[in-house]
């Protein structure tokens, strides 16, 4: 780890060659997260994705100083951590998969602990008790609030700090979906006022809606990056459905071009990986086989996490090597 | 400072400490319960019953004590026979029975300092309970994870926590030494059995509630430490517990010269301003041959603050590196 701030001012965070692993208690030791360069912009919402046991939250723990890493160097707002921690801290919120409070004390009570401990003042902890919408039941116990209420209790004691980033780890587990839709606006309208938001989550969907920007990682290793819209676009462009006469000898023309395609059970051809939509018709034309239907197949986040961690989840074999993952890569437009 | 107060606040605060610290408090009023029966007068029935008791006794003493010193004389001669160094201590037999002894009445001045150790060592263990508590709950619950992204500087967690529980322990057992004393002394005073209550007795007493407090204290150090390190309470308790039956108890009384070294009686050295134990000591007689016998030895209140001030801070040395160098799950 060095003590240099190198990092853009651009960005929010960035980890370059980070990596943990963990001992198991037959010694045997798991790679947890490897070698992973993560930026995350300032500004907007920053969706962090990956399976489960990708690598996630041991990035963010570390990030926050609760996880050592073994190798590898971190930034947060060009600082390096752990070690500028300290000095960072105040403008870093953060809630750490399910929100962890005094289960005995009031919502009241472990606000007003967080608020004396970083020096806020006390007015403050009734602001965001009712920005949150816990007001009328801060007096309650920790304990008897719903999981919802406990992330917002999560959510106002991060606003403590008034944080230019929020880091929320799977914030809408458990949830039900007026309690997602909540959260989400939430990050959105935090995002709207100029701060940065990194959210974590396997609700894809929920992502989509609400990131500007998202990471995609697997085995610890980043597999792509970069803005939703570009990565949901270059998947689009680079698929489309192929209407043609004699399916299967075109599907068979594009595949010896290098391109992937399948012939469904209606006889359409659904191919990937096409540079340009013209060249399916060019291939095809020139092979006597002219096209009726070329339509570019619209692709959602879901589906790009889906195919580019296709094989990474957890029980899953060895990652390919490196240069497979890399022309993969390459294939998909819009990553890294 | 502030983080000092967060955390005497977030220990005042605390449910089951509060329950813990009600209880101890309880314990301590209950010294008065200990100083019932030696405070109350006997009847005059019950002294009948003594002395009648005795007499009947130094009657019988009076027709045998020489009997039993010249039967007692012949064995240790015929022990001598094996081994000339055998010494029974035949004079007992000659030592004549005293009817004060007899008589079971006492003062506050004469038994004040020993109702106190009835209660003080349980005193001790609830506030060591009552920290790890305090603690532990912050790691069992997860909490401590949301704290450290609050003040990242884990040696500042550490300390303000160890200073609220050396605080509120210190202070605490003072309190209830306090309450001890004064649940000790009401039954004597309320039958005017207290003895003479001096000023060196009362300066006495104020001495052993300042090292009660420094116990406390001390205790509370380990406990944090214990705490930090094993991150639950009933592990805590486990180890001590495991400590004290293997260490304190089966280990000391295979190797006798280690009771020198035992937390509980460096810890009843400093409660109780000094202490005794007993170990067997062995040598060469005259004969050659190798004689054994109980001796006591003398344990003072300031080697067991410096033996439980010595672990209190190895413990804290070692729980504050692993807590620097612990992940936080």
């Amino acid at each position: 780890m060095t003590g240099t701030t190198t990092q853009a001012p651009d960005l929010a965070i960035s980890t370059r060659g980070l990596r943990k692993t963990y001992s198991t208690v037959t010694g045997r030791r798991v790679v947890g997260v490897e070698g992973l360069d993560l930026d995350v912009p300032v500004g907007g919402v920053h969706g962090f994705l990956g399976p489960n046991g990708s690598g996630k939250t041991t990035t963010i723990r570390m990030l926050l100083g609760l996880v050592r890493a073994d190798s590898g160097s971190m930034e947060i707002f060009g600082q390096a951590v752990p070690e500028h921690l300290p000095s960072i801290v105040g403008r870093v919120g953060a809630i750490v998969e399910q929100p962890k409070f005094f289960p005995s004390f009031s919502g009241r009570k472990n606000l007003d602990l967080l608020a004396r401990a970083i020096g806020a003042p006390r007015e403050l902890v009734a602001t965001v008790l009712h920005d949150v919408g816990l007001a009328d039941r801060q007096k309650d116990a920790y304990r008897t609030y719903s999981l919802g209420m406990k992330q917002r209790l999560a959510i106002a004691a991060t606003l403590l700090k008034d944080p230019d980033l929020l880091i929320f780890d799977e914030p809408t587990n458990g949830l039900d979906p007026a309690g997602i839709r909540e959260i989400r606006e939430t990050m959105r309208g935090l995002a709207d006022q100029g701060k940065t938001v990194l959210v974590s989550s396997h609700v894809l969907a929920e992502v989509q809606q609400v990131a500007d920007t998202v990471s995609i990682i697997a085995r610890g290793r980043l597999l792509a990056s970069g803005r939703v819209d570009d990565l949901v676009a270059g998947r689009s462009a680079a698929s489309v459905r192929v209407g043609v006469r004699e399916p299967e000898r075109a599907a068979q023309i594009l595949r010896e071009a290098g391109i992937e395609a399948t012939v469904d059970d209606g006889g359409t051809i659904h191919a990937s990986g096409v540079p340009d939509p013209a060249q399916v018709t060019w291939l095809l034309g020139s092979n006597g086989l002219y096209v009726h239907e070329l339509v570019g197949e619209r692709v959602d986040l879901e589906s790009v996490f889906l195919e580019l961690t296709q094989g990474l989840g957890p029980g899953t074999p060895p990652p390919p090597e490196e240069g497979s993952r890399r022309s993969r890569r390459r294939a998909g437009g819009g990553e890294q | 400072m502030r983080l000092l107060g967060v955390e005497l606040d977030r220990f005042l605060s605390r449910p089951a400490v509060r329950w813990i610290i009600v209880a101890v408090l309880a314990l301590a009023a209950s010294a008065a319960l200990l100083a019932l029966g030696p405070a109350t007068p006997m009847s005059e029935a019950e002294r009948a019953q003594v002395v009648a008791d005795f007499e009947s006794y130094h009657d019988q003493w009076l027709a045998d004590h020489e009997e039993l010193y010249e039967d007692c004389l012949a064995g240790e001669a015929v022990e001598r026979e094996v081994d000339p160094d055998v010494d029974w201590e035949c004079e007992w037999a000659l030592q004549e029975p005293q009817i004060t002894d007899w008589f079971w009445e006492t003062t506050f001045a004469e038994s004040g300092h020993e109702i106190l150790r009835g209660v003080t060592l349980g005193v001790l263990f609830g506030l060591a309970v009552a920290v790890v508590s305090f603690v532990a709950a912050e790691f069992s619950t997860g909490a401590i994870g949301n704290w450290l992204t609050f003040e990242p500087r884990r040696v500042r967690v550490y300390l303000a926590k160890l200073g609220a529980a050396v605080i509120g322990a210190g202070v605490l057992a003072g309190i209830a030494y306090v309450i001890a004393v004064f649940a000790t002394y009401l039954p004597f005073a309320a039958y005017a059995t207290t003895g003479e209550v001096t000023a060196v007795l009362w300066e006495d007493l104020a001495a052993g509630g300042a090292r009660f407090a420094l116990a406390g204290a001390l205790v509370a150090v380990i406990a944090v430490a214990l705490a930090f390190l094993l991150r639950h309470l009933a592990a805590a308790i486990g180890v001590a517990i495991g400590w004290l039956v293997i260490v304190e108890l089966t280990f000391a009384a295979v190797s006798t010269g280690l009771q020198r070294w035992t937390m509980s009686n460096n810890l009843r050295a400093l409660t109780e301003g000094g202490t005794v134990y007993h170990a067997e000591v062995c040598s060469l007689g005259e004969s050659g041959r190798r004689v054994c016998e109980w001796t006591e030895f003398p344990i003072s209140a300031l080697q067991g603050g410096l033996v439980l001030g010595g672990v209190a801070v190895v413990l804290t040395v070692v729980a504050l590196l692993v807590f620097r160098r612990r992940d936080v799950s």
